[in-house]
């Protein structure tokens, strides 16, 4: 197994397919090797398929990489997330090409999915792989990162169709909830309002709305634009 | 569609916010408190105020629909 030192950490990487990477510390890492995460690895390479079959122009074949983290500091330290436990993109990169994977913990890794299949969790993590795809292109912006991801699954994917709770949400979503792209720049995607609710949805956040709004505005304008150039050229 | 975004995310003269405002139909000399603009079949509304800022994008129900 590939071994990669981060900060003083070692990780060992073990390639679950053609692409799908986890890192883990070397005692974890042992027992990836003997099935542990069998059904987390399952489901998430279910939606990574799913994305495989989106029409975006690849650079190179898509990796998707997961850093297996205990909960607690060790999780916020090197995914930089502020919550102890759950997904988030990890800080370091195990794929070259896709230099930003996902940290999840060890609990949710280890035992998986225990709820059913729901489009609520479908569009969440294919939200946090979107983050993995975009990454081959930038990762520098927050409000495009963000925004490209709650893109991904809601647009790209048309789950919004299938969603009837987030478009509820979002139609109800007031004009005095929206926040700026320079709110969010300056401030971070997480307004102190949102950290006070933390069971809340991620995607029912008005930072999230914000940004998904922002970039479905953006990318019809680019996508209206470049039907105008096409047929331009068509005469 | 990426490397659009791309552009932006390098493009060190322009910030995220004109790019995108001018984008979604903003025009630099839109000085007034207030501004709704519905284009495409009312497909969205903006509202701005004094220092140009974007305080509300709001979308109609259909926009949503593909």
């Amino acid at each position: 197994m590939e071994k990669m030192n981060v900060d003083g950490a070692v990780f060992e990487v073990c390639e679950i397919n053609s692409h799908l990477k986890v890192a883990a510390f070397p005692q974890m890492a042992q027992k990836i090797k003997k099935g542990c995460g069998e059904n987390f690895l399952s489901v998430m390479d279910g939606y990574a398929c799913d994305l495989l079959k989106l029409p975006l122009e690849y650079k190179t074949p898509p990796m998707f990489s997961f850093v297996v983290l205990p909960r607690g500091d060790v999780f916020k330290q090197f995914s930089g997330c502020p919550f102890p436990h759950g997904m988030a993109a990890a800080r370091f990169a195990v794929d070259a090409n896709y230099p930003v994977p996902l940290a999840v913990d060890e609990v949710w890794f280890e035992h998986g999915f225990m709820s059913e299949e729901s489009i609520e969790r479908k569009v969440g993590l294919c939200h946090e792989l979107a983050h993995t795809l975009h990454s081959a292109w930038f990762d520098n912006k927050e409000v495009l990162c963000e925004g490209f991801a709650e893109l991904l699954p809601h647009y790209l994917m048309n789950l919004e169709n299938q969603n009837a709770r987030h478009r509820q949400v979002i139609e109800a979503f007031t004009q005095d909830k929206m926040r700026t792209v320079a709110d969010i720049d300056q401030n971070g995607m997480f307004s102190s309002e949102d950290l006070k609710q933390r069971n809340k949805n991620t995607q029912e956040r008005e930072g999230y709305m914000s940004v998904y709004l922002w970039m479905l505005g953006y990318t019809k304008r680019v996508e209206k634009s470049l039907v105008l150039i096409s047929l331009k050229q068509l005469t | 569609m990426l490397s659009e975004f791309e552009k932006l995310s390098k493009n060190p003269n322009v910030s995220v916010f004109e790019e995108m405002a001018k984008l979604v139909g903003l025009s630099s000399d839109i000085l007034t408190n207030t501004i709704q603009m519905q284009k495409e079949g009312q497909a969205y509304v903006l509202k701005l105020d004094k220092s140009k800022q974007v305080i509300s994008l709001k979308y109609k129900k259909d926009f949503l629909n593909r």
